[in-house]
């Protein structure tokens, strides 16, 4: 509720941004977002800046933004109300929007962001070329990265990972920890979350074997990631994740992209298709720039150590 | 109080047991059921687990030739939410686990939760498998995955391994137990409880009141009825109470009568058992003999009989052969020694089959009546002894007389005479006429001394001096003259073995018969004999005469008792002998008296 309350003052300004524009005979421009997490609101707010700095804001262009609220069916009927919109292009952001309008409208471009890997999701054929009416940014980095990151600052052996079966964003970041298993000397346990109950069934067995807990975005493990981030904070096994919402709401550790330049990549994407490019022909892409991320206040929670050569590499600390 | 009596009851332990046999019923009839179900639910179990088992075999065909581990996590996640699935693994052809443990096990279920929770931090399948087993009721069924074009070339490339728990089948078998068992007790206490009331009111009802009824009838109270309605045997049970109580109440009231008439009897009565103890006795008995009752039951009846007059061992011979004796005089002896003269009678009690079960004796006090007699004859004896000392101054006066008539009267008239034939003689011849006065006188005077010597002979017979026969002869020879009546003597002889006052006494019994035969009988014909038998003589006085009637003569009071006759019985008697007249009218009379010879003594008696 809290996050709600947050939430709401935004999406009224961005309907007063889209209600302004609506006089002007430019672009129509929908935005369909799958829920109000922060990581969207963010990626939204790069979207509009973006947007805004190139000339084609509230006022020359249209915008439609729905808010799906985490129902794969609300979506599905939002893409069918965008469909029959005259649109010029549509942001989607998150995995499953992007999937429903990817099913419903193939004329219109559709950019997305806050998508991790749009190949495995089965968004695109090719990082390269989508080979449809896709492009976006994504969320996905390296995660050997995150591992590195991980391992400077606890020499883990086991990584538990808090995934939500059915959830392709999910499922992806799963598959590459466990393609890096070998390489980095570590055993990935899947954990499987299908029920907000089952965290709590769940979690105290799954903290007594494992060394670190990875957190990978979905939208279950969203609702659910005060009670992830306190029982492992007591249990002192450190959280990591490569969301920067979720560092924000308690996860210890993060590394990953910074949501709001994901948006700005995205913005810069839909430019280039404005100006006529096919989406095809835009590669999708992660923004260049990884964010080392810890939250001070699970740190003092849970009476963790930091080592100094982690703390070198943090780029943001959240208090 | 209340509770320990209703435990005793008869009706708690029918409900105990009606209740013991319906809830031992129920627990067999359960464990039947619950084997049976459990049996079934297994075999269910079990074939629903390899259906499943084989339908993810199915399902994880493709992601395991893809080696697509998330996909086999969530075949195996999804069927983790069966809440009968404890775990299922997929394995490779090696053997190797594919699935992660966290979608393998259903940890949702609170039993496995805590085996895991508890487990420590080893995270190899195969070991948690094996604590899961340890401590769950697990049935496990495998199913291969297989890869190939048919059936028959198909390869195995992994194995499904399903656990599955058997806690809802327990569930169901609980439930199913719980609701028979409901069921059952519920009918067992609905059937406890009819059964009970029905018993209750055909049986133990009636059966609480006669227990009350026999109670009261036990301390005495023989109004008690039982008035309950009820039926069959039960029934039969009351009609048998109720007629007992009757028939006790009449069996009482005729024995408290009888009790009565004994109580009230004068005459002791004495019950004795066949081996001689004293069974019952009156009140009669008790102020006789001056003991308690209970001091005399039980007691051998000797304590009282024993006594050395008895003649009991006669008598008790003639009892036990007729069953009954009457009027024996037996002593009873008293609590202080006493002997009492009592007058017995007693008969024998037996059973249906004849053996003796017992002697009744009654008896009266007769010691007044005893004393009665013992005076009566001590004043027959000593009237017996005046009539002999008599008898013996009657003798001795007669002989006294007959002397003085012979010695003194004789002699003086002897004198006279010569004096008066002197005077006679001596008168002068002028004076015939004084002479002849004088020879007339002296005529008379004869006659008077002829008289005056037969009445000296008559009163003291001769008897002694010239013996009894002949003295016998000479009286007959008299009275055969005076009277005309033809006599015969028949004597033995006998002279040596009398005494003289036997003789006199015989003489003067013959003596009064021949009186009373002259005087009364008009005979012609008198025998007189004395026979010696031996051991005692015989004397008989036999006549031709009228006779008379015995009895009736007997009877007469007074003087008119003929006293020749009293007067012969008493000297027969004080000779020791009998004395026997034998009469009838028109055909004489017969006196016979015998004298037993010294050694044969027997008492006189009138027949």
């Amino acid at each position: 509720m809290g996050m709600m309350r947050k939430v709401w003052p935004l999406t009224v300004i961005l309907l007063f941004v889209f209600l302004a524009s609506s006089s002007a005979a430019a672009k129509k421009i929908g935005i369909l977002g799958f829920s109000a997490q922060p990581r969207y609101l963010e990626a939204i707010r790069g979207i509009m800046d973006e947007l805004n700095e190139a000339g084609l804001g509230k006022p020359q262009a249209e915008f439609m933004i729905e808010n799906a609220k985490a129902n794969k069916a609300v979506a599905a009927e939002l893409v069918k109300k965008f469909a029959a919109e005259n649109l010029d292009l549509i942001f989607t952001i998150g995995t499953h929007s992007t999937l429903a309008a990817l099913q419903e409208i193939k004329d219109v471009p559709i950019v997305f962001a806050q998508v991790y890997d749009p190949v495995a999701a089965g968004i695109a054929k090719d990082w390269q070329s989508s080979g449809n009416n896709t492009t976006g940014a994504t969320t996905k980095i390296p995660l050997s990265k995150l591992i590195d990151s991980l391992k400077l600052f606890k020499p883990v052996k086991s990584l538990a990972v808090l995934y939500t079966p059915g959830e392709k964003n999910s499922e992806a970041q799963l598959r590459d920890l466990q393609a890096l298993q070998t390489q980095y000397g570590i055993s990935v346990i899947p954990v499987p979350l299908c029920k907000p109950t089952e965290v709590q069934q769940l979690l105290p067995i799954v903290l007594r074997t494992a060394d670190a807990l990875y957190i990978t975005g979905s939208n279950l493990v969203d609702s659910q990631i005060s009670t992830i981030v306190s029982t492992a904070t007591r249990a002192g096994t450190p959280t990591i994740s490569h969301l920067q919402d979720l560092v924000e709401k308690g996860v210890l550790l993060g590394v990953g992209p910074d949501s709001y330049q994901e948006g700005r990549l995205a913005g810069e994407k839909a430019l280039r298709i404005l100006k006529g490019e096919k989406p095809a022909a835009v590669p999708i892409e992660t923004p260049g720039q990884v964010m080392v991320m810890i939250n001070m206040k699970t740190v003092q929670a849970g009476g963790f150590q930091i080592p100094p050569e982690f703390m070198k590499t943090v780029t943001k600390k959240i208090q | 109080m209340l509770r320990d009596k209703f435990n005793k009851s008869l009706r708690f332990r029918f409900l105990s047991i009606i209740f013991g046999i319906l809830i031992v019923g129920t627990l067999v009839t359960s464990l039947a059921i619950a084997i049976n179900e459990g049996i079934t639910l297994r075999n269910s179990l079990k074939s629903e687990g390899r259906r499943l088992a084989s339908y993810i075999a199915l399902l994880s065909q493709e992601p395991l030739i893809m080696k697509d581990a998330i996909h086999l996590d969530a075949i195996v996640n999804e069927a983790n939410t069966d809440e009968d699935v404890d775990y299922v693994f997929i394995y490779d052809a090696q053997g190797k686990p594919l699935t992660s443990p966290y979608a393998s096990i259903n940890y949702r279920l609170p039993e496995i939760n805590a085996v895991l929770l508890q487990s420590s931090g080893n995270q190899k399948s195969q070991d948690i498998i094996r604590r899961i087993k340890a401590t769950e009721p697990i049935v496990e069924v495998l199913a291969p995955i297989t890869m190939g074009p048919n059936m028959i070339e198909s390869k195995q490339i992994g194995t499904v391994i399903m656990g599955l728990n058997e806690h809802r089948m327990r569930r169901e078998i609980s439930k199913i137990l719980l609701y028979v068992i409901i069921f059952n007790l519920g009918g067992a206490i609905v059937l406890g409880l009819v059964l009970f009331i029905a018993s209750t009111n055909i049986v133990f009802d009636p059966i609480t009141e006669l227990a009350q009824a026999s109670s009261r009838l036990a301390k005495g109270d023989l109004s008690t009825k039982v008035d309950i309605s009820t039926m069959g045997e039960v029934k039969t049970l009351v009609n048998s109470f109720n007629e007992m109580v009757d028939n006790l109440e009449k069996v009482t009231v005729s024995r408290d009568y009888v009790d009565n008439i004994l109580k009230s009897m004068i005459n002791t009565l004495i019950v004795v058992s066949a081996d001689n103890k004293i069974m019952s006795t009156n009140a009669a008995t008790c102020k006789l003999l001056g003991y308690k009752e209970e001091e005399l039951l039980g007691q051998p009846i000797g304590m009282i009989t024993d006594s050395k007059d008895s003649n009991r061992e006669i008598w008790m011979t003639d009892l036990l052969a007729n069953d009954n004796v009457g009027n024996i005089e037996e002593f009873y002896r008293t609590k202080d020694g006493r002997e009492v003269a009592v007058l017995l009678s007693a008969s024998v009690m037996r059973d249906e089959n004849q053996l003796l079960r017992g002697i009744i004796y009654v008896a009266q006090d007769i010691t007044k009546r005893k004393q009665a007699e013992n005076s009566l004859k001590e004043s027959e004896e000593r009237l017996h002894y005046l009539a002999s000392q008599l008898m013996d101054a009657q003798e001795r006066e007669r002989k006294r007389i007959a002397q003085e008539l012979h010695d003194d009267l004789g002699q003086s008239l002897l004198s006279l005479k010569l004096h008066l034939d002197l005077i006679a003689r001596t008168l002068p011849p002028d004076l015939e006429k004084s002479r002849e006065d004088c020879l007339h006188c002296l005529d008379y005077l004869i006659e008077i001394i002829e008289n005056v010597r037969c009445l000296s002979y008559n009163l003291t017979p001769a008897v002694l001096d010239i013996g009894l026969k002949a003295a016998v002869v000479d009286l007959l020879d008299e009275f055969s003259e005076q009277r005309g009546i033809e006599c015969t003597v028949d004597f033995d002889e006998i002279e040596g073995l009398l005494s003289s006052d036997q003789k006199i006494n015989l003489y003067r019994i013959i003596q009064e018969s021949l009186t009373n035969i002259s005087k009364y009988s008009r005979a012609t014909r008198v025998i007189v004999s004395l026979k010696n038998t031996g051991h005692q003589v015989d004397l008989s006085v036999e006549d031709n005469g009228e006779g008379f009637e015995v009895p009736e003569i007997l009877a007469r009071r007074g003087r008119e008792k003929g006293l020749g006759l009293s007067s012969m019985a008493e000297r027969s008697r004080i000779m020791g002998g009998t004395f026997n007249i034998s009469s009838r009218p028109q055909s004489g009379t017969k006196i016979q008296v015998t004298v037993p010879l010294p050694g044969n003594r027997a008492s006189a008696m009138i027949a």
